[in-house]
C-alpha cells in the first residue's frame, strides 16, 4: 500500500501527464499551450525524484498503476493517455531523473500519434531513442498482456482465444505465426480455437478464418491446407472456410503454393481437400490459371487424368494385369543360354563376315566415287585391309582385294592423270612387308592355302621376296620349306643374302638348305657363317650341316672339327657321326690321327670313337681297329681306357656294318 | 509416473506456445508444469525419453498410447529424427522455453536441432538422433553420379569436336573418343544401371550428339547381354557412337540438306570413316548399314541377298529404340516400355528377331527411365531391374500426395504390395527423368 503523500504525488504527476497529452491532441506541439502543460508535468517530477530513483508506471486495463495499484483513476485524460500508450504496445513506462520538458514533450507528442504511423517508423521505443529521449523508457506489450490477464477473472483466459476467433486481422496474425511452426502444434492450435469457439461461435470463426486465410502468404495457406487432408476438426473447419471463399481464391491458393508445384499434388489437393460441391468450379479455375503459372497443356491434361484416377471408386489394376503385352514381352525375352552362346560365337567369329562385307562395301563406295581424293582414300583403305586380312588368315579375301585392285587398275577410265601410279602404289602397299610376313605365317599355319598364297606372291612380284624370306627364316625349317613352295628356287639367292643377317638361332636350317644346294655361293655363305665369332652361331651351323648329309657339308664339318671351341668341335664330331654322307668316316679318322687321344685330347677321344662306331664308312672301321690294336711301350695317360673304348666301338661298328 | 508427466506437459507447452504469447498465464502455467515434471523426473539423475517405431519409451517402459500428447510428441521426435531426448537435473525455465520453441519449429531436413537448442542457451537438454543413411554412402553416391555425368559430358564434348572437325572437312583423331568409350564401357561393366541411367539425359539442343551417345549405351547393353568380350564391346561401342557420323556433312538448318541427310548419311558416314583410316573396319560398315532392315527395306540400296553385319543389326535396334523414346522435332515420344514393345513388334521384319528379344531382355520390360505411377499414387523412375522382370526397382520421386521426396528412396517392387499402374511421359509433370536418376 502506498503512503497517502506518495499516492497523491503520483496522481498529480499522472494528471499533469494526461493534461499535457490532452493539450497535444488539441494544439500543435510547438504552440504555447502544450509547452506550458509539459513544463508543469516536468516540474511535478522533481519532488518525486527527490525521494525515488525512478518512476515506473505500468499500463493496465484501467489506466496507470504503480506497484499493482491504480493511479489517478478517473483523472481527466489519464485513461486516454494510457489507451494511447497501450495502442503503441507500451506495457510499462519508466521515467528517470533528469527528464526534461523537451523529452517529455517529444514522448507525449509521439504517444498521441496514430499507432500505425509510429509502428511504420520503428515503434515508440525506437523513436524516443532516435530523438535523444534518454530519461523515458518504454517496455513492450507482453507485460501488458500478463498484467491484463492477471487482473482478469478466471473465464477470461478463453476470451483471449475467442477474441482471436472473432477478429480476422488478429487471426491472420496468429495464422501467419502459427503456420510457420510445427504443423502438429498448428493443428492443435486450430482445434483449440474451434473448441473455444464452440458450435455457436463456429460460424464467426469460419468467417474470420476465411478472411485470415486470404491474408496469408502462399506458405501460410499451404500450411493450413496441408492439415485439411486428414479427417478431423481442421478439415471440417477448412471445409467450412472453403464454403465462404470464392472458387478463384481457393484455386489461387492451390496453384500458387506448394500444392500447385506439380499435377500429382494438385490433383491430390483437388480430390483430397474438402471442396465439396465447389470442386468442379475450383478445378475449372485451376485449369484456367495453369498456363499463367507456367504449366503446359500436357500438364493440364495430366491433371484431368489424375483427378479422374484419384476419384475412381474401384482400385486400379496393375499395369501388367491390365495389358497382357507386358507378359508377352517377358515371354519374348526368354532366350536360352544355348541360343545366346550360339549367337555370341557367331558375332565374335564374324570377322570373316565383317571383312567380306567391308570389302564389298568399300568396293561399292570406291566405284561410286567421283571425287579423286575420296577415290584414292578408298583405294588406300582397301589396300590397308590386305595385311589385316592376311593376319587373320583370310588369304582368299586378301587375294580378292588385290585382284580387285589390279582389275580396276587395268580398266581404269577415270580422267585422273596419276591414277595408274596411284594404283601401283596402292597395290605395293597391299603386298608390302607386313602382308608378306602375314602371308607366310598364314600359309605355314594352313597348308591348304598354299595355292592362294602362291597366287598372292605371284601378284606381289619380286618385291615380296625379302619380306617372305625374312619371315620364313623366323619360322625356321617350316618357314623355309614354305618359302620354297611359294617361290621355288628363287628362295636360294634370297636365303644367301638373308643368311648374313640371320640370328644365331636361325642358322641351322639356313646352313642345311644352303649345304644341300651345294653351289659355291651357298657354300661360301655357310663357310662365312662358320667363321662367325660367336660359338652359338657356329654350333647352329654345324647342326644344320649335319642335317644336310651332303659331301659338301662333310667338307665344311671337317673344318669345324678343328674349331677352337670344344663344344663346336664336338658338335661337328657328332654331326659327322650321324651324317652318313660319304667321307664322314674319313674325316673323323683323319682327325683321330691328329689328336693326342690318351693325353690332352682325351675329351675328344670318347666322341670320336662313338662317332666312328656309328659311321658306315670302311675307313671308320679301320680307324677303330687300328686304335684298338695299338700297343705302347710305355703305358701312360688314358691309353688303356682309349684302347678299350676303341675295341668296343669297333665291335659296334662291325655289328652295324653287318 | 514422471515420464507421462514430462510428455503431457511437453505436449501442452507446445500447444500453448502456438496459441498464447509467452507472457500469457496459460503458457506460463504450461511451462511451470513442464519444469515441475522435469524436476521430478530428474530427482535421481538425468531423465531420458526414447522413441522406437513410433512408440515413446522411458528406459524399458513403453508409454501407453492414450497418454495425452504422447502421439504428438512421438510425431515431433520422428519428424526431427530424434531418437532420444535427455533432460538433466537443473532444468530451468530458460531450458524449458528453449526446448518448447525448438520442438515447435517447422521440421526441415536442414534443421540443426542441437544448434537451435544452443542458440537458445538450453543447457540441461541433450538429444540424440536416429541413424540416417550413412553420410559417406550418400556422398559416395553423389560423387559417383557426378563422375558419371562428367564422363557423359566429356563424351558429348569429344563427339562435338569430332563432328565439328568433320564438318569442316578436316581429319580427326579417334583415339580420345576411343578412350572415353573405353571408360564408359568399364563403368558399364561395373554398374550397368548407372550407365543406362545416363542414356536418359536429353540435350535441349544438339540432339544428334546425345542420340549417338545414348545409342552407344544401349548397344553396349545389348552386346553385354550377348556376352561379347570386352575388346569386342569397345569396338561395338565405337561403331554405335559413330553410326550417324555422316550427318556431320549436312547442314540441318537447310531443309533440302536435312531431307537429303536422312537417306544419304549412311553412305557419307562410311566414306568419312574410311577417310579417317580407322583400322577397325566395323565402324565404317555400321555407319553404312545401320538403316538396312532385314526385310530388305531401308537404305542404302543393296542386293537382295545382302546380310548386314551383326554389329550393324545391333546398332539398328538401339538406334530405333532411342528414336522412339526421344524422337525430337516435336514428335511425341513413346515411353520406354512402349518403345520396347514396338521394337519387338518390328522384330522379324525390320530387326533381327533374336537381337530384338535380347535387347528387350537387356533393357527390361520396364527399362530404366520409365516414369511409373504406383498403386498408391506415388511416382518414381525405374532405376534398375528386379528379380521379377515385371517388378523393377524404382527410385521414388513423388509420394502418394504428389510431394517430392527429400531423401533418396529406392523401392524394389518385387517386395511389398505396390505395383505399377501406369507408365507416363515425364512431360506430364514438366520434368526430366534424368534429373531423378
Amino acid at each position: 500500500m502506498q503512503e497517502p503523500d506518495t499516492r497523491q504525488e503520483l496522481d498529480n504527476i499522472v494528471r499533469h501527464f494526461a493534461s499535457a497529452g490532452k493539450t497535444l491532441r488539441l494544439y500543435p506541439a510547438n504552440s504555447p499551450m502544450p509547452k506550458q502543460a509539459v513544463a508543469l508535468a516536468a516540474q511535478s517530477l522533481d519532488s518525486w525524484f527527490a525521494q525515488f530513483p525512478v518512476l515506473s508506471l505500468a499500463l493496465v486495463r484501467e489506466g496507470f498503476s504503480f506497484h499493482g495499484e491504480p493511479v489517478a483513476l478517473g483523472a481527466v485524460g489519464a485513461s486516454d493517455l494510457a489507451d494511447a500508450l497501450k495502442s503503441h504496445g507500451v506495457a510499462e513506462l519508466a521515467i528517470m531523473p533528469g527528464c526534461t520538458g523537451d523529452e517529455l514533450l517529444t514522448f507525449l507528442n509521439y504517444a498521441m500519434q496514430s499507432p500505425e504511423e509510429i509502428r511504420d517508423q520503428g515503434g515508440l521505443s525506437t523513436l524516443l531513442a532516435a530523438n535523444g529521449v534518454e530519461a523515458i523508457r518504454v517496455t513492450d506489450v507482453h507485460l501488458t498482456v500478463i498484467e491484463q490477464t492477471q487482473l482478469a477473472p478466471e473465464g477470461d483466459i478463453d476470451e483471449f482465444l475467442r477474441e482471436l476467433a472473432r477478429d480476422p486481422d488478429k487471426l491472420a496474425a496468429w495464422l501467419a505465426a502459427a503456420s510457420a511452426g510445427d504443423p502438429a502444434t498448428f493443428q492443435e492450435g486450430l482445434a483449440e480455437l474451434a473448441a473455444v469457439s464452440g458450435p455457436e461461435g463456429m460460424e464467426q470463426l469460419l468467417k474470420s478464418l476465411a478472411g485470415a486465410f486470404n491474408q496469408q502468404t502462399a506458405e501460410g495457406k499451404d500450411a493450413l491446407l496441408g492439415l485439411a487432408f486428414e479427417p478431423g476438426v481442421v478439415r471440417d473447419m477448412t471445409g467450412g472456410m472453403f464454403g465462404l471463399l470464392g472458387s478463384a481464391d481457393i484455386a489461387s491458393a492451390l496453384t500458387d503454393g506448394n500444392l500447385g508445384k506439380n499435377m500429382l499434388s494438385l490433383s491430390n489437393a483437388l480430390t483430397g481437400l474438402p471442396l465439396a460441391e465447389k470442386i468442379a468450379e475450383v478445378k475449372a479455375e485451376v485449369q484456367a490459371m495453369l498456363p499463367g503459372a507456367g504449366h503446359t497443356s500436357k500438364e493440364g491434361s495430366f491433371l484431368e487424368h489424375m483427378v479422374d484416377v484419384r476419384t475412381r471408386v474401384t482400385p486400379e489394376p496393375s499395369l501388367v494385369d491390365a495389358d497382357q503385352v507386358y507378359r508377352q514381352v517377358v515371354a519374348a525375352t526368354r532366350v536360352s543360354a544355348e541360343d545366346v552362346d550360339r549367337m555370341r560365337s557367331a558375332v565374335v567369329n564374324s570377322a570373316s563376315a565383317l571383312n567380306a562385307a567391308s570389302v564389298n562395301t568399300m568396293l561399292t563406295l570406291l566405284d561410286q566415287q567421283r571425287d579423286y581424293s575420296l577415290y584414292t582414300a578408298s583405294l588406300e583403305n582397301l589396300a590397308s585391309m590386305v595385311p589385316r586380312l592376311l593376319e587373320s588368315g583370310e588369304l582368299g579375301l586378301a587375294s580378292r582385294v588385290i585382284g580387285e585392285l589390279a582389275a580396276r587398275e587395268a580398266r581404269a577410265v577415270q580422267p585422273w592423270p596419276d591414277l595408274t601410279q596411284k594404283f601401283r602404289d596402292t597395290i605395293a602397299l597391299a603386298v608390302g612387308p607386313r602382308s608378306m610376313a602375314a602371308l607366310m605365317r598364314s600359309a605355314v599355319a594352313d597348308q591348304g592355302s598354299v595355292s592362294i598364297a602362291r597366287d598372292i606372291v605371284q601378284a606381289a612380284g619380286d618385291s615380296a621376296g625379302p619380306a617372305l624370306i625374312g619371315e620364313a627364316i623366323a619360322l625356321k625349317a617350316e618357314g623355309l620349306a614354305m618359302a620354297e613352295e611359294l617361290m621355288g628356287r628363287r628362295v636360294v639367292p634370297l636365303l644367301q643374302t638373308a643368311a648374313m643377317n640371320a640370328q644365331w638361332f636361325q642358322l641351322a636350317p639356313i646352313a642345311e638348305r644352303l649345304a644341300r644346294e651345294g653351289d659355291n655361293r651357298s657354300l661360301q655363305v655357310v663357310d662365312h657363317l662358320l667363321k662367325r665369332p660367336d660359338e652359338q652361331s657356329r654350333r647352329e651351323v654345324v647342326t644344320g650341316l649335319g642335317a644336310a648329309s651332303t659331301p659338301a657339308a662333310v667338307r665344311l664339318l671337317s673344318v669345324a672339327l678343328r674349331d677352337p671351341s670344344a663344344e663346336v668341335a664336338i658338335s661337328a664330331i657328332r654331326a659327322l657321326g650321324k651324317s652318313g654322307a660319304a667321307g664322314s668316316g674319313d674325316a673323323l679318322a683323319h682327325r683321330l690321327e691328329e689328336l693326342d687321344l690318351d693325353g690332352k685330347d682325351f675329351v675328344y677321344a670318347r666322341e670320336l670313337i662313338a662317332a666312328l662306331s656309328r659311321c658306315h664308312d670302311a675307313s671308320a672301321g679301320e680307324a677303330l681297329h687300328k686304335l684298338a690294336s695299338k700297343k705302347a711301350l710305355i703305358k701312360r695317360g688314358h691309353f688303356e681306357e682309349v684302347k678299350a673304348m676303341a675295341e668296343q666301338g669297333h665291335q659296334r661298328w662291325q655289328g652295324s656294318a653287318r | 509416473m514422471s515420464a507421462i508427466d514430462v510428455v503431457t506437459t511437453l505436449a501442452a507447452s507446445r500447444k500453448a506456445v502456438q496459441l498464447y504469447p509467452q507472457t500469457h498465464p496459460s503458457f506460463i502455467e504450461a511451462v511451470d508444469g513442464l519444469i515441475a515434471a522435469a524436476d521430478e523426473a530428474t530427482v535421481s539423475g538425468s531423465f531420458q525419453l526414447n522413441i522406437h517405431e513410433g512408440r515413446l519409451y522411458q528406459e524399458s517402459t513403453v508409454l501407453p498410447d492414450d497418454v495425452p500428447g504422447a502421439a504428438s510428441i512421438a510425431e515431433a521426435f520422428e519428424s526431427r529424427h530424434i531418437e532420444s531426448l535427455t533432460i538433466h537435473p537443473g532444468f530451468t525455465r530458460s531450458d524449458a522455453i528453449g526446448l518448447i520453441e525448438v520442438l515447435s519449429l517447422r521440421p526441415s531436413p536442414d534443421m540443426d536441432i542441437e544448434a537451435e537448442l544452443g542458440s537458445r542457451n538450453v543447457q540441461s537438454v541433450t538429444v540424440s538422433f536416429l541413424d540416417e543413411e550413412d553420410d559417406e554412402e550418400k556422398a559416395e553416391r553423389e560423387r559417383q553420379r557426378e563422375a558419371d555425368r562428367a564422363m557423359y559430358t566429356r563424351l558429348i564434348s569429344t563427339l562435338r569436336n569430332l563432328t565439328n572437325q568433320l564438318s569442316a572437312g578436316g581429319g580427326v583423331d579417334l583415339s580420345s573418343a576411343s578412350g572415353l568409350v573405353g571408360n564408359i564401357m568399364s563403368r558399364f561393366l561395373e554398374d550397368q544401371s548407372a550407365v543406362l541411367s545416363l542414356a536418359t539425359i536429353r540435350g535441349a539442343s544438339e540432339r544428334s550428339l546425345f542420340h549417338s551417345l545414348n545409342v552407344m549405351i544401349y548397344t553396349i547393353a545389348l552386346g553385354q547381354a550377348l556376352g561379347i568380350p570386352e575388346e569386342g564391346l569397345a569396338s561395338l561401342g565405337m561403331c554405335a557412337m559413330l553410326h550417324d557420323v555422316g550427318k556431320a556433312a549436312f547442314d540441318v538448318d537447310d531443309p533440302a540438306q536435312a531431307q537429303a541427310m536422312q537417306a544419304m548419311h549412311p553412305k557419307i558416314g562410311a566414306e568419312i570413316i574410311q577417310r579417317l583410316g580407322h583400322e577397325d573396319p566395323a565402324p565404317m560398315l555400321v555407319a553404312y548399314e545401320h538403316h538396312m532392315y532385314i526385310d530388305g527395306s531401308g537404305y542404302p540400296e543393296r542386293p537382295g541377298d545382302y546380310i548386314a553385319h551383326p554389329y550393324s543389326r545391333m546398332v539398328a535396334l538401339a538406334d530405333r529404340y532411342e528414336n522412339l523414346t526421344n524422337p525430337g522435332d516435336g514428335e511425341s515420344p513413346l515411353t520406354p516400355d512402349k518403345a520396347i514393345v514396338q521394337v519387338l513388334r518390328e522384330a522379324g521384319t525390320l530387326f533381327d528377331p533374336f537381337f530384338a528379344r535380347l535387347f528387350a531382355k537387356a533393357l527390361g520390360v520396364f527399362p530404366i527411365g520409365c516414369m511409373v505411377r504406383l498403386s498408391d499414387q506415388s511416382v518414381g523412375v525405374v532405376c534398375g531391374q528386379g528379380e521379377d522382370p515385371l517388378a523393377p526397382v524404382v527410385r521414388m520421386v513423388y509420394d502418394e500426395a504428389g510431394q517430392e521426396f527429400e531423401e533418396y528412396v529406392e523401392l524394389d517392387l518385387t517386395e511389398g504390395e505396390l505395383r505399377i499402374v501406369e507408365v507416363f511421359h515425364p512431360e506430364n509433370l514438366n520434368t526430366e527423368v534424368a534429373n531423378h536418376l
